[in-house]
């Protein structure tokens, strides 16, 4: 029975032709036209490079000093810093051989206004002062020697905040700032799986179809239907988006780095999360097909916009206020995964995202299986 | 022989509407059963309810001797189901169609691939197998929708209006086939708002108005509840009134009526009334035109008992 309606289902959408064209189609047009609007910019852009900046302090020992000099640490620094006085610092800084001045011990920066640096130290900064309350708990606890793992996770999150505060990326891998946009285009297709969704579950459900009256009426469990076909709108959509991944790669010529396996698994979780929402939305009944039409757009674009995937900062906010719920909005959680991917050099962040969103497809599949396990139905 | 349906008390409310009103019926193996009601009377909610589809108010249903329920996988492998409208994947062929909704029944391979030969075979459509829906007629559509609904040779089939828009040609393959099954066993649940099909198909008759039981029995039954057992109709010019009052008084008719040039006489019993209605024609020398005398129907039966016709 599995086999045998899994086939179907893969028959039913491929030869509709209708949602297969428009799930392929709409991350390779929107890729094709982002490449074509960023063409010029993504050839031009500059690596990312060490900021060269001044720090003026009169305590080795200080807090700020251990964060400055673990971002100037490492292939992945951010900062040159270079200790100096007063004077010689404010001297580096007219001669421009700095971009900033930090005094470390008011935790203060001057900057030069005319570099495009400026706000990337502000950012770092500004984050400092944030975490200062917490940071100066910790190292007070660990008694002065702050240990390197704490140090680590402290600068990864000041270059995570930097970023979204300059809306630059400091990685320092090859990829350009614009990679980010072709990772919001994977979300939202992935998420809009979930249209697939929907026309299976309405070719399950006796109250929207005489398809589904006759499935009903057969004497199978509703979990066999549903289990064979989300499995067979996974395999469809999977290879629909390493199609586009293909695209944008060979076509295209997008560098997304070289954790090819982890993109891909990237992309077959965000589809199982994309088709598993699309399956809740279907196992309500009576909104009829425009209504769960209308109900997967607005939730595609919704939990897209929580992720930035339109205006930048909107994410950084949900952080700062209810940090929970970029832990579950799975569009948060496919561009978190690249992100990390691009970041990090360990993929425990992104292990933990690719999890998340597998609980999270399990749990919503059970969900709608409740929904239309009980299938009696009060009209047809 | 078996009861295979039994159905008691039942009750189905949609918000306001009472669609079934203390319903029930008992139908035994073997027969074609008719359900006979205008549009709106309850037909396909009886059908919906029995396969527990839909949720009911009110009341018991059995199939096979057991309670029905949505799990009831023993009894439902062994049901058919020929809906009212046509349900089937526009996005598969003829054959791929047959074959999925018999592989929702049938797990083996070969046999599964004989009985969609067989139901290709049966409705006719050995041409058509590699069409897709939107390219058969209405008529070869209703049965592909017939084929979907019994490859897998179930034992009890319903078919909820089978013949509504179907050509001539197609509708009397389907009654036709409808037999067949029948003789090979199957019990039949039939419904329709055709009396002239139900009379031709069926072995017992349920008319039903309203969501209640107006009438049940064989055609022959159901005609001897009612008093009239013969209307004679003739077409006369310029009949007068002295005469029609006359023509109610011949013996057995119960009501004359002079309509449009046409007289209708109505009888109950007797058995030479059309030999005295030619004979007081004769006898006072009125010319006529055509003359009919039908037996009554089942419309008779469902005018007489509400006050209405049955057909729409
Ligand atoms: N889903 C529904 N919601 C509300 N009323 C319905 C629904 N389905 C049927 N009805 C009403 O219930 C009555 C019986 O309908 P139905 O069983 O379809 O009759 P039939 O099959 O004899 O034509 C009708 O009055 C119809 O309008
Ligand atoms: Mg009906």
């Amino acid at each position: 029975m599995f086999w045998h309606n899994f086939k179907n289902c893969t028959a039913v959408i491929l030869k509709g032709k209708t949602t297969i064209f428009w799930t392929l189609i709409f991350p390779i047009a929107l890729a094709t036209f982002m490449y074509m609007a960023f063409g010029n910019l993504m050839e031009k852009e500059e690596m990312f490079h060490d900021i060269n900046v001044a720090v003026v302090s009169s305590d080795e020992e200080s807090q700020l000093m251990y964060v400055i000099d673990s971002l100037s640490e490492g292939d992945d620094s951010l900062l040159n810093a270079e200790k100096m006085t007063e004077e010689e610092a404010k001297k580096a800084l007219s001669d421009e051989t700095v971009e900033g001045i930090i005094f470390a011990d008011e935790v203060r920066l001057t900057v030069n206004e005319n570099s495009a640096d400026a706000s990337i130290l502000e950012g770092i900064l500004s984050s400092y002062k944030q975490n200062e309350y917490a940071i100066k708990n910790i190292i007070e606890e660990m008694d002065g020697m702050p240990d390197e793992a704490f140090i680590r996770t402290l600068t990864d999150d000041i270059m995570a905040d930097v970023s979204y505060y300059t809306e630059q990326s400091v990685s320092k891998g090859n990829q350009s700032l614009y990679t980010n946009y072709f990772y919001a285009i994977f979300a939202m297709s992935c998420l809009f799986a979930a249209y697939s969704s929907i026309t299976v579950t309405g070719n399950l459900q006796a109250n929207e179809s005489g398809r589904g009256m006759r499935k009903c009426i057969s004497p199978n469990s509703k979990l066999v239907f549903i289990l064979s076909e989300f499995f067979s709108l996974l395999v469809i959509h999977s290879v629909v988006e390493i199609i586009a991944f293909l695209y944008m790669k060979k076509v295209l010529g997008i560098d997304f780095g070289d954790k090819n396996p982890e993109i891909l698994l990237t992309l077959f979780a965000g589809c199982m999360i994309g088709l598993a929402i699309g399956f809740i939305i279907g196992a309500v009944s009576n909104i009829g097909m425009e209504g769960k039409i209308g109900i997967v757009t607005a939730v595609g674009l919704g939990l897209s916009g929580m992720a930035d995937l339109f205006v930048n900062g909107v994410k950084h906010a949900i952080e700062q206020h209810v940090p929970i719920i970029n832990k579950i909005n799975p569009a948060a959680l496919i561009t978190d995964c690249f992100y990390s991917l691009n970041v990090y050099d360990d993929n425990s962040v992104f292990f933990q995202n690719i999890v998340i969103m597998a609980v999270e497809s399990v749990v919503l599949l059970l969900i709608a299986f409740m929904m239309v396990r009980r299938n009696k139905y009060a009209s047809i | 022989m078996s009861t295979v349906i039994e159905v008691n008390n039942l009750v189905k409310r949609y918000k306001d509407l009472v669609a079934l009103d203390h319903f029930s019926l008992k139908i035994e193996e073997g027969e074609i059963f008719g359900l006979l009601g205008p549009n709106g009377s309850g037909k396909t909610t009886t059908i919906n309810c029995i396969l527990s589809l839909l949720s009911y108010n009110k009341g018991e249903i059995k199939v096979f001797g057991k309670e029905m329920k949505p799990t009831s996988y023993d009894a439902k492998k062994d049901i058919g189901v020929v809906m009212q409208n046509v349900a089937v994947f526009d996005e598969l062929t003829v054959y791929e169609n047959i074959d999925y909704f018999c592989g929702l029944y049938i797990k083996d391979k070969e046999t599964r691939k004989k009985y969609v030969e067989e139901a290709i075979e049966f409705v006719d459509l050995s041409d058509h197998r590699k069409f897709l829906p939107k390219k058969l007629s209405g008529g070869l559509l209703r049965r592909l929708n017939i084929a979907c609904g019994i490859a897998h040779k179930p034992k009890l089939i319903f078919f909820d209006e089978p013949t509504v828009a179907v050509d001539p040609q197609s509708r009397n393959k389907i009654l036709e086939g409808i037999k067949t099954l029948n003789e090979n066993g199957a019990t039949i649940v039939y419904t329709s708002h055709y009396m002239e099909e139900v009379e031709l198909l069926c072995s017992r008759i349920l008319i039903m108005d309203k969501g209640k039981k107006i009438a049940l029995g064989t055609k022959d039954e159901l005609k001897r509840m009612i008093k009239n057992t013969e209307t004679i109709k003739v077409e006369v010019l310029g009949l007068e009134t002295d005469y029609l009052e006359k023509l109610k008084k011949l013996p057995h008719v119960y009501d004359a009526v002079y309509e449009e040039d046409l007289l209708q006489l109505y009888f109950s019993g007797g058995k030479h009334n059309l030999i005295r209605v030619m004979e007081f024609f004769k006898e006072n020398d009125i010319s006529f035109g055509r003359v009919t005398t039908e037996l009554p129907t089942l419309n008779d039966v469902f005018l007489e008992i509400t006050g209405k016709e049955l057909r729409d």
